[in-house]
């Protein structure tokens, strides 16, 4: 398959949302430890936090 | 503007912008209907994939303008740009693998795009434990700083890569119903946002750690 339209189509969807919702904990996951890391650092070097 | 403030107003509209795109990805956007929910990942997983270029590029610059001026301001900035890019990095390398084994029925195929990004995953995961390797503080600057630049050249690879080499699982264009392509800006828009806000608070912590690193060393002396 080297081409493929995201359009909707007709018919009934593959059941695959516990796919997209996990890829979205994972990413909010990774964001979120990464910004209370860097908060983390800030209030260490003597920063208040943002 | 001092950084902290900037940090401020940056968070202050990431967080609401990103709540927003979040709502439209799952409550506004249509499901597709070959892949079905699993395509709503299509709108972080390319926002951040050009938050990440975005970041490696900025890196890209910095780091020669550290080269060329040797000033630790820009050994601050190309470090945070480069941390920032790479967590945007690791979010589309794990995404992409969840999206593809619902599509596609496999977590990994070894076609250019995917090889390429890989190849400039690694090459800013060396560059990020490189910084935390405790050595000669100059030197390691210099040699992350070549590093950036090198790595950087596997971007316009990576864009390309589909095109000059065709794929087996990436398309050359992307066809959207206009309710995706709102979702899309807002989702590219929002990243972008979070991005800079990220960077901002990594240049901020930079800034902060060298300040109190000269304080020491000062203390010592």
């Amino acid at each position: 398959m080297s081409w493929i339209t995201l359009g909707s189509i007709a018919g009934q969807p593959p059941d695959t949302g516990g796919y997209a919702l996990s890829a979205y904990v994972i990413l909010c996951g990774i964001l979120a430890v990464y910004s209370l890391s860097l908060w983390i650092r800030i209030r260490k070097a003597g920063g208040s936090e943002p | 503007m001092s950084l902290k403030h900037a940090c401020r107003v940056l968070w202050i509209l990431a967080l609401p912008a990103n709540l927003i795109a979040m709502w439209m990805v799952f409550a506004y956007a249509p499901v597709e209907m070959q892949m079905g929910a699993v395509q709503k990942i299509f709108y972080y997983h390319v926002s951040s994939a050009i938050s990440g270029y975005v970041m490696v590029f900025l890196a890209f610059c910095f780091s020669i303008a550290f080269i060329w001026k040797e000033r630790r301001g820009w050994d601050i900035l190309a470090h945070a740009a480069a941390e920032v890019g790479w967590i945007f990095l690791s979010i589309v390398i794990i995404t992409g693998p969840v999206w593809g084994r619902a599509a596609w029925g496999k977590w990994w195929v070894w076609e250019p795009r995917l090889t390429t990004a890989l190849i400039l995953w690694f090459m800013y995961t060396a560059y990020v434990l490189l910084r935390s390797m405790a050595q000669d503080e100059e030197r390691q600057a210099k040699m992350a700083a070549v590093l950036a630049i090198v790595a950087f050249f596997d971007v316009p690879i990576v864009n390309r890569a589909v095109a000059w080499w065709g794929s087996t699982v990436h398309p050359q264009r992307v066809g959207l119903s206009p309710e995706m392509k709102v979702t899309f800006v807002t989702s590219m828009g929002a990243v972008l946002l979070l991005a800079s806000a990220l960077f901002i608070t990594r240049v901020w912590a930079g800034k902060l750690e060298a300040v109190k690193r000269d304080g020491e060393i000062e203390e010592k002396a």
